[in-house]
């Protein structure tokens, strides 16, 4: 559908809407606020139900009680239409000028951005350009990662005339960096000549992963995989990774003197769209040609490594070696290389999803659990495409979602959080499904970029939402409930103290009838491992048994205690309980 | 053609010749390796991306894996690898030249909607909206002629009627979707009528388009059914709502019927119901008007406009006792 059609359609129904929508539409977000004082001012004759119909018109894209935002494409016709009268312009800037001074630094940025994208005077590009060049420098020299999220929904929501920007272009790939890690945004920046030097984009501390380079008689290999023979170099971990090939031991511009093709040209012509050579995740990058005595390959981040023939005169033995391939370790050894790391993983999984104590314990438990399963298929897995220590992080956090999809149910958002947008069905999941605190939850969103909100206008959003419970019951260990009970301000929710008392009596008892069903030698490892606090390498010498085998015991017996507990009627059973029934 | 030099070859020539430097070294190299194949034009290279299966690697140290086209064919060469390392990260000059984005913590506090009703009215337009009839006023003495000559017994003394608010006031705010955009002033209206009245005598309950699919205090899920929540009779009930009249995407408002059940209940109860809509009376469903006392919540609202409204409204007539 045209935008210019549609606006001017509605403007023949609903004059005084679309004029209202035009005097509002340089905002990123219309505010209540922002919405009376345009009304007021400019369309005085219309009522405050004009103020709703516009809300609740096609030109609206979101709402919550915190304001409106517009649909991008008609908010672009409103500012041109907006913008045939220079004086009112002026007009609606100044007003959302004075009307947002408390918002963040980026949306007044992002403001600024729409106004001057309409504004008609001399010098308007360049200051465009200085705007973003702003937000550049506070992503990549001051740091501010936060600017890439805003940077993620603003730019595809600017006019088009911005977003063809050379620096939009340079924010945009810096801000996909960031939070995807894509690097094809990148490698367009580093084909075009103006921006060839983009590695300064990648922050120092970007995670890298090991790409394997292989020179052969009739080509390269490039491998994105641990298990592949080559030499291993450190690659920005982008998506795809991208390396940049050269001939060996001439430099561009010696081999341009001298006649010859840099591989990079050559390149060019099967890669027309870049001369950086993508390598999907796992996979191979082959690159056939005459043959290299030797190559000098680029990261992104600017790093270059040579890699040539070896000539130089050694034992026969030596030359005759084959570049050996590297075999895959022990699973199991390399989970207890590992384990430490997994723990840390787990624990910092748990912490960042606010939750702590005896839960994050049985998380970890849980985790271990999983990877030991079916011998160990996690870690035998394991393709090489990372390293093994971040594929177990990705791993535990994945599988972080289906413990809690087995401890608490799946979650899907109310109808009316749904239908308020963000952040409504994030603030539901956190408040009720995760039993948060409006000001913790809050805190997470703005922390991770989700809303700009202020505790106040989250309130706001809340009560519109339904109240819900969690699908099933929050577990609220004895010795916690007291204080969770009276903690918040919805203290009566909580379960009363004598209720408490009556639960953790129960489930003692089901835990010492539960004990008494196991063998006598693992109700000792329990008792000594988690009752006293033993390490299983402390277990394993007391006992006189070995060390290895008893991580996946305790795990099993675990799985057996919760097994005879739920028989027993009592669920989401936790070492917490254990080490009391100990005591 | 293999371009592998054979070791053998290579220890007798180079014994023989001994070359004084690597370029001589070289040199031998390639002599030993005979002609070159490299082409004498640029060609361009082939660069395949081709998946990977478990045996891509099986035996590609000697002799190259056996896979398809993409494959390459030839041998593996003994390479070494030298780190050449990174120029230092240089930013762009107008990197560093760009001013720098204020930090958030400067940001100012956010402004609060200019109210809707004209702030130098909204006392007297409220008290006048939300006020009922006493008859506790001077004696009136018309009256208590009128009644003496027509010969009726005067068992109480009339009084004049006067405007009170002592009976406080139960305020129904509708937190529908249709008032989303009047949640802000929704906030001060409370104050407002809490300031005119004093807070102890104002009540307030929230609905979702209509009192009667429950109503209640707090979160939704703790409201009840109006009937029960009915304030004392002589208690003006005023309800903040569009009636119906707002049109959210996928929301269906409250029916004119719903709310005419709604006046009736009230009434019956022997309670004023007045609303506030932000709505001009040339929207309101024309069927409520005759039940309910309806005033545009706007800024064009005086008190004149609370009058000429509610001067309709039929008070019951009370007396003092003789």
């Amino acid at each position: 559908v045209n935008p210019a059609e549609t606006v001017r359609r509605l403007a023949e129904e609903v004059p005084d809407v679309v004029r209202l929508a035009e005097e509002v539409s340089l905002a990123v977000q219309v505010d209540p606020a922002l919405l009376r004082r345009a009304r007021l001012d400019l369309v005085p004759c219309a009522s405050a139900g004009t103020e709703a119909d516009l809300w609740f018109s096609p030109l609206v894209r979101s709402r919550s009680p915190a304001g409106f935002v517009l649909m991008p494409e008609l908010a672009a016709e409103l500012r041109r239409r907006l913008a045939r009268d220079p004086v009112r312009l002026a007009a609606a800037r100044a007003r959302v000028e004075r009307a947002h001074a408390h918002l963040a630094p980026a949306l007044h940025l992002e403001e600024e951005l729409l106004w001057l994208s309409v504004r008609p005077d001399a010098g308007t590009h360049s200051e465009i350009e200085g705007r973003l060049q702003t937000a550049i420098a506070a992503l990549v020299r001051d740091g501010r990662d936060g600017i890439a999220h805003w940077a993620a929904r603003a730019l595809p929501a600017l006019p088009t005339e911005v977003q063809s920007l050379e620096f939009a272009r340079i924010l945009d790939a810096g801000a996909r960096l960031r939070l995807e890690g894509a690097g094809s945004a990148l490698a367009a920046l580093a084909e075009d000549p103006t921006t060839r030097s983009a590695g300064w984009m990648v922050p120092n501390d970007f995670p890298t992963t090991i790409v394997r380079v292989r020179l052969r008689e009739d080509g390269i290999e490039l491998a994105a995989r641990d298990d592949a023979p080559g030499h291993a170099i450190q690659v920005p971990s982008t998506d795809p990774l991208l390396i940049e090939v050269h001939w060996r031991d001439v430099a561009e511009d010696a081999a341009e003197a001298s006649g010859r093709r840099t591989l990079r040209e050559a390149a060019l012509a099967s890669f027309p769209a870049s001369t950086w050579i993508p390598i999907t995740r796992g996979g191979v990058a082959r690159i056939a040609g005459p043959v290299f005595r030797g190559v000098r390959v680029r990261t992104i981040s600017g790093h270059t490594y040579e890699v040539h023939q070896l000539v130089v005169l050694r034992g026969a033995d030596q030359l005759d070696a084959s570049i050996p391939t590297p075999r895959p370790a022990d699973p199991e050894s390399l989970f207890l290389e590992h384990l430490d790391w997994i723990n840390r993983v787990a624990a910092m999984t748990s912490k960042t999803s606010g939750i702590s104590g005896a839960e994050a314990e049985d998380f970890a438990a849980f985790i271990r659990m999983k990877i030991i399963e079916d011998d160990y298929a996690i870690i035998r897995n394991h393709r090489g495409e990372s390293k093994l220590r971040t594929y177990l992080a990705t791993v535990v956090q994945r599988q972080f979602q289906d413990y809690l999809h087995e401890k608490r149910g799946r979650w899907r958002p109310s109808a009316a959080a749904r239908r308020l947008g963000p952040p409504a069905p994030d603030l539901e999941a956190l408040v009720y499904r995760d039993g948060l605190r409006l000001d913790q939850a809050g805190e997470k969103l703005r922390t991770s970029g989700r809303t700009t909100l202020s505790d106040r206008e989250l309130g706001r959003v809340l009560k519109e939402l339904p109240a819900r419970e969690p699908m099933r019951p929050k577990e609220i260990p004895p010795e916690n409930a007291l204080d969770d009970r009276e903690a918040g301000e919805q203290a009566d929710d909580w379960i009363t103290t004598a209720e408490a008392e009556a639960r953790a009596e129960k489930r003692k008892d089901a835990l010492e009838r539960a004990m008494a069903r196991l063998a006598p030698e693992d109700r000792t490892i329990l008792r000594m491992h988690f009752a006293d606090g033993r390490s299983l390498a402390h277990v394993a010498r007391a006992l006189q048994l070995e060390q290895k085998p008893l991580y996946r015991r305790v795990n099993r017996l675990r799985t057996q205690l919760r097994t005879y507990l739920e028989e027993e009627g009592i669920s989401g059973f936790t070492i917490q309980d254990m080490g009391e029934e100990g005591n | 053609m293999s371009m592998q030099v054979r070791l053998a070859d290579l220890i007798r020539a180079v014994g023989h010749l001994r070359p004084a430097d690597d370029a001589s070294r070289d040199e031998i190299v390639d002599f030993l390796r005979g002609p070159p194949t490299v082409h004498a034009g640029p060609k361009a290279p082939e660069i395949h991306e081709v998946e990977v299966n478990e045996h891509a690697w099986v035996g590609a140290a000697s002799s190259g894996p056996q896979t398809p086209q993409a494959e390459l064919a030839g041998d593996e060469l003994h390479t070494t690898l030298r780190a050449l390392g990174a120029p230092p990260r240089r930013l762009p000059n107008w990197l560093y030249l760009a001013p720098p984005l204020p930090m958030e913590e400067d940001a100012l506090p956010q402004t609060l909607p200019v109210p809707l009703l004209n702030p130098a009215l909204a006392r007297a337009v409220l008290s006048g909206a939300l006020a009922t009839t006493a008859h506790d006023g001077e004696l009136w003495v018309e009256e208590t002629v009128r009644r003496i000559a027509t010969g009726l017994p005067v068992t109480e003394v009339p009084r004049r009627p006067r405007p009170t608010l002592r009976r406080g006031v139960q305020v129904l705010v509708d937190r529908g979707a249709a008032m989303l955009p009047f949640h802000e002033d929704i906030d001060s209206l409370l104050a407002q009528v809490s300031s005119v009245f004093g807070a102890p005598l104002v009540r307030v309950l929230q609905f979702d388009r209509s009192p009667l699919r429950g109503a209640g205090k707090g979160a939704r899920r703790t409201w009840t059914a109006y009937e029960r929540q009915l304030p004392e009779p002589g208690t003006v009930v005023v309800a903040v709502t569009d009636l119906g009249i707002g049109n959210p995407p996928g929301v269906l408002g409250a029916s004119p019927s719903e709310w005419l059940d709604f006046a009736a209940l009230v009434q019956r109860h022997g309670c004023p119901l007045r609303a506030l809509v932000p709505y001009p009376e040339a929207r309101w469903p024309a069927g409520l008007r005759e039940s309910l006392r309806i005033l545009p919540w706007d800024r064009g609202t005086g008190v004149q406009r609370v009058k000429r409204t509610l001067a309709s409204e039929r008070h019951p007539v009370e007396g003092g006792a003789v």
